[in-house]
């Protein structure tokens, strides 16, 4: 046991260096940011409400980018924003591509042994898309059911949670983009599992889809920044920013611009 | 009617009837025209649909023969499955329409597919469309498969198609020829993709679309209970593919229903899509069209009848007219001239200007003798001048003069004449012709002289009559009066002649009396009436008069013979008042005209205890009871007045002054007359009545909603079935059925709406037990069902009562229409058994009561029996409940206090947690009899109870320095918070102990939250302005909406135990508790945590922030005295 907690630790060891490379530069990252005049924030591109990029437009909308914007403004400095994924979060947060990662991260415990996160803003519960000609999806009970097919963007919460909540269903985990919506669209899958604010906006646009919500609460999942662990001062300042957007109202006034503000977290 | 006018009238009626019928033909025609060409347009839009549809599903396999052109180009076909994999996966994420892609080997094998499950099926493209024809590059249609793809999937066929709402998807291939070597591409095609694009386009029960393959076989369809992959055979004989390849018809299906029917064949492939358009969908428009068009035209025609029919009446009637002005002309002519009576008209200067042939007959002289002359000529001599002046006198003044003259024959002869000359005048007035009507009264005259030399003689006679004869004047004075009409109205002979009629008649008066006295001298008969006539010394008799105008000396006067009547008339009203009164058998009054009581009955004296002559001649008003006031009496009168009756309830007084209600009925009586001579009331006394009546209503056996027995019926009954059952030891049941929710419908839709309910239930309940089964409903929601005659078994008798209630429960789940609502209700049941030994009815009721709740705590709609056992558990908890009364005032309860302390682990505070040490049982907790004392209101003065302890000790505590700093928490229940006087209770307690209110600190649960916030924060606010604190206790576990946190004045969030015991074992958990306490930073609440029992978890409360804990970890519950002795110890 202890023999194979140490041979993990010399792996880490091995893949640290280029990431203690990045932690070798001025410890205190906001005097960074400060000093370079852009704060780099990571998002995920896909995630409508939240950081969606109109493919048309190539226009960035929703919550966050609202949020970062804020903080842009709050700290004096430029946003740059950085696609990212769920899949990629850790890896670019822990990597140094972003200095903070602002797309609705649902707070998951594997998340908080690599992320240091801020206080919630958002907390929603999971919900199910399927097309309107599937007859055997009627209500949430008919998901885990022997013979369907359920599937999940990797490194989404929800591919924990329903890994772990399923039961005779089986589970697809997808990583390409929208490749929840084409294995359901397709018929490959019967539903896929999304959040609050990803089923609204989404339905707002598909003709094909049909929302199914848990008849009862399911889970539910906080959502928050993300950073990397042990800076504090940066930490301490993006906690503030957060407490400021909550008090002042700033939080609130996006959310009901996004329709989200029935999950905002007081 | 004349023929012409009926004529007239058919012409009339029919042309009326020409133009209703046009007008209804033409109305007719328009929405004929209009309803075709809403099918045709419905034909159209069908056919329009199809087109889209075909050439949408085309154009999907049209790409998908490209995309099988292309796949296979990047590599070779014969490259390893994984590569041909990752290649199909990257072209199937832009194909939402299809599910898979796979490669077939030689030998129809999968050799690689996007869907690695399918390698290795064999699959049969033999039975394929369209067929196999030289080594074309062709794209081939196979019957559906069920299932989502060929790995979990099965062929379908005619004989065993799909099954309805199934999975499925339908296999296509094409051939391919690379180089010289020909391959087969297999997908399955995703018709979900295709049905949910023709579903967005056809709305929700317009219609329906299939798609078939060229062998009839369904493909696709939007009805989701069409069995895919089953044969419809019409597809050859109806459309004839190969010559035709689109077409539309109206067609009608065997359930009546009416479809436009369209259908196109693909322009590419072998399948045809087939859209049915419900013919009632395409109507709908037309329908509203002519309900319009109907409302406009036959208002609009029934106008045009009332017009015209009412024109054609002014018309009749303005010709009848005519005709009848024509006809009186006609009349006159020929009443001129064929008059016997000798007429003359002459100008203004009285001149003549006509003459009738009766005037030739009578004067001698010819009309053209006569006209242009003055009648002057025609005079006698005989009459004096002054005659003559007194005549033009009188005609002048008049406009008529009637008068007997003398005149000369043409020949020279006398002759009489009795003429009347009227003055004529045209419509202003102006004097136009004089017309004199003369008739020959020649030979009259002479009987008349006759006859006086004859009456003269007879007057003698006439005098000494016995009935009182008088001869009037045409002024009604006497000129004659016999001895006996005389002594009649008691005056001389002397004094009677000259006496004006008037001075004597008592009936008539006025015009009346000149009426019908005139009318004695027009009528040129015998005349007979009866009158009054009244006395000299003022007493008036009845009489009945008989009369004849004659002629006497030349004048006319009336002959008049007057008979006494009185005695008869007596006699007659007489008899009326004893016919009225003996009519019936009830009390009878009868009074006069002036309400003076002139006869009672035998009855009325039982009645009333008045004997006849205490009240002959006194006014029934001695009967009042003073329980009705003037108008009630008003009304009565105004009845009797204007309708001769009342009838009508009374109270009324007897003689010893007891009031009692009776049936009154007043009737006045009439004379021939129509004069009021008596009114006679009829009363009968329905105080028996009134009291039999209030019995029957109570007696009332049946609940009037539904007209089921009632409570006091089914007791009846089962008393009987009680009886039965002992003597045949034949069991019965009884079952207690209650309305799940029934509550909540009578809230949401009114009771009108619950009633409906009721009514429907109580029938359905009808129709599912046996003939001599007794339905009943005691009320509310409440019905109860007794069977009888159940087998004498018990175990068989539980089995029949079973299998009825199961029908019961099914039939009360069937829908409810009501008015427009669809309402679902389910019954919960309890039963019991009974058979007549030793069995109280109370006892069956609450058995069945016991055995319907065990039904509702078992989930509702269902059926239980009562189990004595269930009465035992019951009866425990009853014997708790007593205990629990008595446990306050025995002083049983006591407080035990938890510690709280703060991160140096310093006591801070203290929870107070009650306890019963009951005398038998020992220390009972808190779970086992709060949800009791919440049930029975015990819990209020418990809880002020606590609450005054809990202040006692804060006081107590004040005294030593150790724990002069310590907070107590109080438990409030929601029950508690909401009594009108919880704020005034509180105040009186702390002002009581004398205590600093922000020591105490009231624990809410989250629980209590729900329902009415509103009140919850107006009298969290008031306690607030008092001073005292507030918990929210088993905070995460209630509600989840946060919205209201920032409304109440909390000033403490307790984590519950459940998120506290798995710190460290449940990672959610862990989050959650994350987010209470980032929460209650934001919020400005301090936050302390309960059950915290091991040093991990208070230091992962530490490590996230929360700094106050309660817990074993640091001090179970207890005692005051142990309290203090382990704050000394901490110490």
């Amino acid at each position: 046991m202890r023999k194979s907690t140490l041979l993990a630790m010399l792996a880490i060891a091995c893949v640290l260096p280029p990431s203690s490379f990045a932690q070798e530069q001025p410890a205190n990252r906001l005097e960074r940011i400060l000093a370079g005049k852009t704060v780099r924030v990571c998002i995920w591109p896909d995630y409508y409400s939240i950081t969606y990029r109109n493919p048309k437009t190539q226009q960035l909308s929703g919550i966050d980018i609202d949020m970062a914007t804020e903080l842009g403004k709050d700290l004096g400095v430029a946003v740059a924003f950085v696609d990212s994924s769920f899949a990629k979060l850790v890896d670019d947060v822990t990597s140094d591509r972003c200095d903070i990662a602002m797309f609705a991260i649902g707070i998951t415990p594997l998340r908080a042994k690599s992320l240091r996160f801020t206080q919630p803003h958002l907390a929603s519960d999971i919900y199910a898309i399927t097309t309107k000609t599937n007859r055997r999806i009627k209500g949430w009970d008919d998901i885990d059911k022997a013979g369907s097919v359920v599937a999940v963007a990797k490194g989404t919460l929800h591919e924990p949670v329903m890994k772990d909540k399923l039961k005779v269903a089986q589970l697809l985990v997808l990583d390409t983009p929208f490749a929840r919506e084409q294995e359901v669209q397709s018929g490959r899958a019967d539903v896929f599992m999304t959040d609050y604010p990803y089923s609204q906006r989404f339905l707002a646009n598909a003709d094909w889809a049909r929302l199914v919500s848990p008849s009862s609460t399911y889970h539910i999942t906080p959502y928050a920044y993300a950073m990397l662990p042990g800076d504090n001062a940066w930490h301490a300042r993006i906690e503030r920013f957060v407490a400021a957007i909550k008090r002042d109202g700033r939080l609130m006034a996006s959310a009901k611009r996004h329709k989200l503000d029935p999950i905002v977290v007081p | 009617m004349t023929h012409k006018a009926l004529q007239l009238r058919q012409i009339f009626l029919a042309a009326l009837l020409l133009f209703v019928c046009g007008m209804f033909s033409i109305t007719a025609y328009t929405l004929w025209r209009l309803r075709a060409d809403a099918i045709h347009s419905g034909l159209d839009i069908s056919a329009m649909h199809t087109r889209s549809f075909e050439d949408f599903l085309t154009q999907n396999l049209h790409v998908t023969e490209l995309i099988a052109a292309n796949a296979l180009t990047g590599g070779d076909s014969r490259s390893a499955p994984r590569h041909l994999k990752n290649d199909f996966d990257a072209i199937l994420r832009h194909a939402p329409f299809l599910r898979s892609m796979s490669l077939l080997d030689e030998q129809n094998r999968i050799y690689a597919s996007s869907n690695q499950a399918n390698v290795g099926i064999a699959i049969s493209t033999r039975r394929y469309l369209p067929p196999v024809a030289g080594a074309q590059d062709i794209l081939r249609i196979g019957h559906p498969w069920a299932g989502r793809d060929f790995a979990d999937g099965r062929a379908s066929s005619a004989q065993s198609p799909v099954e309805a709402e199934a999975q499925y998807f339908i296999p296509v291939t094409r051939t391919l020829k690379i180089g010289d070597r020909v391959v087969t591409l297999l997908f399955a095609l995703n018709p979900d993709y295709f049905v949910n694009h023709i579903a967005q386009k056809l709305e929700n029960g317009e219609g329906s679309v299939e798609v078939l393959l060229y062998d009839g076989t369904l493909l696709m369809d939007t009805d989701p209970s069409k069995s895919i992959g089953a044969v419809h055979e019409f597809i050859e004989q109806d459309m004839r593919l190969a010559e035709i390849e689109s077409g539309k018809f109206e067609e009608m299906f065997g359930n009546g229903q009416h479809e436009l029917t369209s259908y196109r064949a693909s322009r590419l492939y072998p399948f045809v899509i087939v859209t049915h358009l419900h013919r009632e969908f395409a109507l709908r428009q037309w329908q509203t069209e002519s309900k319009t068009i109907l409302g406009v035209v036959i208002p609009a025609l029934l106008l045009i009848l009332l017009l015209s029919t009412a024109f054609y009446r002014r018309q009749q009637q303005i010709m009848a007219q005519r005709a009848e002005a024509e006809r009186l002309q006609r009349i006159n002519a020929t009443v001129f001239d064929s008059s016997s009576e000798s007429i003359l008209i002459t100008d203004l200067n009285a001149d003549i200007i006509s003459v009738n042939q009766a005037f030739t007959r009578i004067t001698g002289y010819r009309p053209d003798e006569v006209v242009g002359c003055n009648p002057r000529m025609l005079a006698s001599g005989k009459q004096s001048a002054d005659f003559y002046v007194q005549m033009w006198k009188t005609l002048l003044h008049n406009g008529v003069w009637h008068g007997e003259l003398v005149n000369r024959h043409k020949n020279g002869e006398l002759y009489d004449i009795h003429m009347s000359i009227t003055a004529s005048r045209d419509r202003m007035g102006r004097l136009q012709h004089y017309i004199g009507v003369a008739t020959d009264i020649t030979e009259r005259k002479q009987a008349e002289r006759a006859l006086r030399r004859e009456s003269e003689k007879n007057l003698a006679l006439l005098r000494n009559a016995s009935d009182g004869i008088h001869i009037l004047d045409t002024d009604g004075n006497i000129i004659e009066a016999s001895d006996s009409f005389c002594a009649m109205l008691g005056y001389a002979r002397e004094e009677m002649i000259g006496m004006n009629v008037a001075q004597w008649e008592a009936h008539f008066a006025g015009s009346e009396l000149i009426r019908v006295f005139k009318q004695q001298f027009e009528q040129k008969k015998r005349s007979e009436f009866e009158t009054c006539h009244r006395r000299k010394d003022g007493t008036v008799i009845d009489v009945e008069v008989s009369g004849f105008p004659l002629e006497l000396d030349g004048k006319l006067v009336v002959f008049n013979s007057s008979r006494d009547i009185s005695a008869r008339k007596q006699a007659e009203a007489e008899l009326r008042i004893a016919a009225s009164a003996f009519e019936t058998q009830d009390g009878i009054l009868i009074t006069d005209a002036d309400n003076t009581i002139l006869r009672v009955n035998r009855a009325f004296t039982d009645i009333t205890g008045y004997s006849a002559e205490d009240v002959i001649g006194k006014n029934p008003r001695i009967l009042k009871s003073g329980h009705h006031d003037a108008t009630f009496y008003k009304a009565m009168w105004a009845s009797i007045n204007s309708t001769g009756a009342w009838k009508g309830e009374i109270w009324n007084r007897r003689k010893n002054g007891a009031t009692y209600p009776e049936r009154l009925s007043i009737t006045a009586v009439k004379d021939p007359n129509g004069r009021v001579t008596n009114y006679v009331a009829s009363l009968a006394d329905i105080t028996m009545h009134k009291a039999a009546e209030e019995e029957i209503k109570s007696l009332a056996f049946y609940d009037p909603l539904t007209q089921l027995p009632n409570r006091r019926l089914l007791l009846d009954r089962l008393q009987q079935a009680l009886v039965s059952s002992t003597r045949s030891g034949k069991e019965g049941a009884l079952l207690f059925i209650d309305l799940d929710n029934f509550k909540t419908l009578n809230d949401t839709l009114g009771h009108d709406m619950g009633d409906l309910l009721l009514r429907q239930v109580a029938q359905r309940l009808g129709a599912c037990v046996r003939e001599g089964d007794t339905v009943a409903r005691l009320g509310g929601d409440e019905f109860v069902v007794m069977l009888e005659d159940l087998s004498i078994e018990a175990i068989e008798a539980a089995a029949q009562t079973e299998s009825i209630s199961e029908k019961v429960i099914e039939a009360l789940n069937v829908p409810y229409h009501l008015d427009t609502y669809e309402y679902h209700s389910t019954p919960s049941i309890g039963a019991t058994l009974f058979n007549g030994q030793q069995q109280e009815i109370d006892e069956l009721f609450k058995q069945a009561d016991i055995a319907m709740y065990q039904a509702k705590k078992a989930g509702r709609n269902t059926l239980r029996f009562f189990d004595p056992q269930m009465q035992e558990t019951l009866n425990i908890r009853a014997a708790l409940e007593s205990d629990l009364r008595k446990a306050l005032e025995r002083s049983q309860f006591v407080l035990y206090y938890q510690v709280q302390v703060d991160s140096s682990r310093r006591p801070f505070g203290a929870e107070a947690l009650i306890r019963w040490i009951h005398p038998e049982r020992g220390l009972v907790a808190p779970d086992q009899f709060i949800p009791l004392a919440e049930e029975s209101e015990l819990i209020l003065p418990i809880g002020l109870w606590v609450l005054d302890t809990a202040c006692a000790q804060l006081k107590n505590w004040e005294h030593d320095p150790l724990t002069r700093e310590l907070s107590l928490s109080v438990n409030v229940s929601a029950k508690q918070l909401h009594q009108t006087d919880f704020v005034a209770q509180v105040q009186t307690v702390i002002r009581h102990h004398a205590i600093r209110p922000n020591l105490l600190k009231l624990e809410m649960t989250e629980s209590m939250l729900q329902g009415n916030i509103e009140d919850t924060i107006v009298i969290m606010n008031a306690l607030k302005e008092i001073g005292v604190r507030f918990s929210l206790d088993d905070f995460g576990t209630g509600y989840s909406s946060l919205a209201y946190l920032t409304q109440l004045p909390l000033n403490q969030l307790k984590i519950d135990k459940s998120f506290v015991q798995h710190i460290g074992s449940k990672a959610s958990d862990s989050t959650i508790i994350q987010t209470i306490i980032g929460m209650a930073d934001n919020l400005g609440m301090e936050v302390i945590a309960e059950g915290v029992e091991t040093q991990e978890q208070r230091d992962f409360l530490e490590a996230n922030g929360c700094m106050l804990y309660q817990g074993y970890l640091f001090g179970k519950p207890v005692p005051v005295e142990e309290f203090e002795a382990l704050l000394g110890r901490g110490d």
